[in-house]
């Protein structure tokens, strides 16, 4: 589903980012994405959106070029970042029918759709108020819903448990592992190691912009735990430097 | 007091902030440049009223208003330019939270934020007063140099008189606005009254030495009753030091008083606006759906509309090009009549000049890229051509823009008599001209983005492109206004009209083309 060949950024041709990184995230399966702050995760998680420009390497969605072809690239993904910003004019109805209409979702699909998701993380009942007037959880929440209700072949999502509460946690993801039963992907960035451990089929570990680990949970982790592992590693970038 | 010294420190920094754009060296030149204009257009314009109200009260005899006036003009239009940034600033700041945390009283953290509304108003009151007290000093053939003494008093201690004022303002806007469904309408609705007023209040400019001659006991009376810091002022200026003290203290002591009171509640009243209006009664219904171009184009128009100052700044030509329209059909033979002093055969031709002045006013496309600020990547993740997301942002400025020409036209020529076809293209050059303005003006925002700016004010206001845009459309009316004269009046006025039809088409594909390359380009780096 993505591919990622030797992908490098660097900002204002300053240090790199992002260091040749090559992975794919396979179809029908949620790949974590871990790393220290600064790592490079965001940065890579925004060029695979295709909000971030980059110049080295390729990124290939269900086979599209992001940089050749973003608009058919763009159209099977989702995107949902660490603090999402959204249209405070508009209220969380009017905002999801914003979305739909990007994504060219006929009335019925959106209208079921947006009903199932927004009674799933209880929602429904705020959608005519302003987004001005919602919480963090709750914007967080919004944003969650836009990107499932467009039913993307692969979802990627930054930092998505954070202003999360417990429930709406459990229901995403009870909500990600049916996007990979029907085909999808999901590629998630988190500090939270314990959820990816539980939660992935796949881990990729990155370390000052360059991949270190990246395979099955169950062969990464091994006899240990994910948190042993990225601790190790960790010490191991530390004696490196 | 050090911390006191701090806050306003960094609320000064902030100000000079939202006139920058870019990073480094480019940013202090564009701050400079931006800070520079503004200086030269306040000046200009002070200048100019300065010297025609005083020229207009010399020869009424009534030349001792002309300090009051002046001061009562320079409070009223900073009071206008404050009104809706004082909510922001005093009780919306980005990082209240933080300082609300630090270990600073309330009364210091009220005061700093005051005294940043106060430094914008001295920076207005200031380049307006200038000019009026060179105009003062001369009118009255004065030789006293203890006069700009007490100039130099006034200018300092004249804006804590908005800066109170417009903290009044400000507070019940948030307070009304925070319990509000609709609270756009409310600022929208506020702002086009305050808007009117002062339009009204500067057409009888030219009546005003008449008005004072026959109500000057009035006028005395109103400036040592209602507007007595002023009077005084008027009278210190003159030469009475008792009178100028009494003045500055009524001007410092109402904003102290004011900075007092609301520090005294100051985390009540931000929890207060703070309280959310979240209903909970919506009814999931069956939903329409539409394109993303006309999604794309809603959006942008509720964008317009739910912000006063994108609405009135970025669309002011739109207004005053309906009202305009709408005066004519109003004042039948007013228009006529002064339009027939420019002299015979000179109608139209200025007609079609007012209309290409105020359609350079309408700019929306060149700030809608920054007003996307930190939501961008809302756009950026969206499987959006080039054409459906600089095409909606360029139909916002269309949409507005092409009634009120074509209502426009349908009036002048109703009223003043233009022959059908002269009116057509008239319009047709019009028409032309805005959608090249349009892609231009998008262009030099995506060239000049600023999206990080701390309030859409900064962005609409002051930002580069906003003022790029604006002064480069007046610039383009003005060279097509010059060829007009040159060329235009052996041609005649149909075949420039069409002739500049067709090269504002030209220049509009031209921008296109570059927009869908290198447009797309910038988007994408943003």
């Amino acid at each position: 589903m993505l591919e990622i060949r030797d992908f490098s950024k660097s900002y204002h041709g300053r240090k790199k980012a992002v260091d040749s990184l090559t992975f794919t995230v396979p179809d029908g399966q949620i790949t974590g994405f871990i790393g220290h702050n600064g790592a490079g995760k965001t940065t890579t998680l925004r060029c695979v959106a295709g909000i971030l420009e980059f110049r080295e390497g390729t990124i290939a969605i269900d086979g599209y070029d992001i940089r050749k072809e973003p608009v058919k690239a763009k159209q099977v993904t989702a995107f949902l970042p660490d603090n999402p910003e959204l249209y405070d004019f508009m209220t969380g109805i009017r905002y999801l029918k914003f979305v739909a209409d990007l994504y060219r979702l006929p009335a019925d699909v959106r209208t079921q759709r947006i009903g199932r998701y927004a009674d799933a993380f209880g929602m429904t009942k705020v959608l005519g108020s302003p987004v001005s007037g919602y919480s963090h959880g709750m914007k967080q929440k919004l944003a969650l819903i836009s990107a499932l209700i467009r039913a993307p072949k692969l979802l990627v999502l930054d930092e998505p448990f954070v202003g999360l509460d417990p429930q709406a946690a459990f229901v995403m993801k009870q909500f990600l592992k049916e996007i990979c039963s029907q085909g999808g992907s999901v590629l998630f960035s988190t500090h939270v190691l314990e959820v990816a451990e539980k939660l992935c089929d796949r881990i990729a570990i990155i370390r000052d912009g360059k991949l270190v680990e990246e395979g099955p949970t169950g062969q990464i982790v091994g006899k240990e735990s994910l948190e042993t592992v990225f601790m190790e590693l960790a010490q191991e970038g530390g004696q490196d430097a | 007091m050090r911390e006191l010294r701090l806050l306003i420190g960094i609320s000064f920094r902030q100000m000079l902030y939202t006139f920058a754009a870019g990073q480094g060296r480019k940013k202090n030149v564009t701050m400079a440049g931006a800070i520079g204009l503004m200086a030269f257009l306040a000046l200009y314009i002070s200048g100019l009223y300065s010297w025609l109200m005083g020229e207009l009260l010399e020869e009424a005899g009534v030349l001792e208003f002309l300090i009051p006036m002046m001061t009562l003009l320079a409070v009223a239009v900073s009071l206008i330019f404050t009104f809706f940034a004082a909510g922001g600033i005093v009780f919306g700041g980005k990082d209240t939270d933080f300082i609300l945390s630090m270990p600073v009283s309330a009364f210091c953290v009220v005061l700093s934020r005051m005294s940043a509304l106060y430094l914008e108003n001295l920076l207005f009151v200031g380049l307006w007063m200038i000019p009026a007290g060179a105009a003062g000093f001369v009118f009255a053939g004065r030789t006293d140099p203890s006069y700009f003494l007490r100039l130099v008093l006034s200018i300092l201690f004249v804006p804590f008189l908005p800066s109170a004022l417009a903290c009044l303002g400000g507070y019940v806007i948030a307070w009304a606005g925070a319990r509000m469904r609709h609270r756009a309408l409310l600022s929208n609705l506020i702002s086009i009254a305050l808007f009117l007023a002062l339009m009204a209040g500067s057409m009888q400019v030219n009546q005003i030495g008449t008005l004072l001659l026959n109500h000057r006991k009035e006028a005395q009376r109103l400036f040592m009753t209602w507007l007595l810091p002023i009077g005084l002022l008027g009278r210190g200026m003159d030469g009475d030091w008792g009178a100028l003290l009494c003045s500055l203290c009524l001007c410092v002591l109402p904003f102290l008083g004011i900075t007092w009171l609301f520090s005294f509640r100051y985390q009540a009243i931000l929890s207060g606006l703070k309280s959310r209006l979240v209903r909970t009664d919506f009814c999931l219904k069956a939903q329409k759906a539409q394109g993303p171009f006309a999604a794309m184009l809603k959006k942008e128009i509720s964008r317009f509309f739910s912000t006063p100052s994108y609405l009135l700044n970025a669309g002011m030509g739109a207004v005053l090009l309906l009202a305009a329209g709408v005066w004519m059909a109003v004042a039948k033979e007013l228009p006529t009549t002064l339009l027939e002093i420019a002299g015979h055969g000179t109608t139209d031709p200025l007609v079609l000049g007012c209309m290409a002045l105020l359609l350079s006013m309408i700019y929306p496309s060149a700030v809608s890229v920054s007003l996307e600020g930190r939501t961008v990547w809302l756009l950026k993740e969206a499987p959006l051509k080039p054409s459906v997301l600089f095409g909606a942002k360029i139909c916002l400025n269309l949409t507005l823009a092409w009634p009120c020409i074509l209502l426009f036209t349908a009036l002048a020529s109703l009223t003043l008599g233009i022959a059908p076809f002269r009116a057509a293209c008239m319009a047709l050059a019009c028409l032309s001209m805005t959608g090249f303005l349009a892609a231009a003006g998008l262009s030099v925002n995506l060239c000049f983005p600023r999206l990080d700016a701390d309030n859409d004010t900064v962005v609409i206001k002051q930002s580069a492109s906003a003022i790029i845009a604006c002064l480069g459309s007046m610039l383009i009316a003005g060279a097509a206004a010059g060829l007009y004269v040159l060329i235009g009046r052996k041609t005649g006025l149909e075949v420039f009209c069409l002739a500049m039809t067709a090269l504002f088409a030209g220049l509009w594909m031209l921008t296109w083309r570059w927009l869908m390359k290198e447009g797309a380009l910038k988007f994408e780096a943003l």
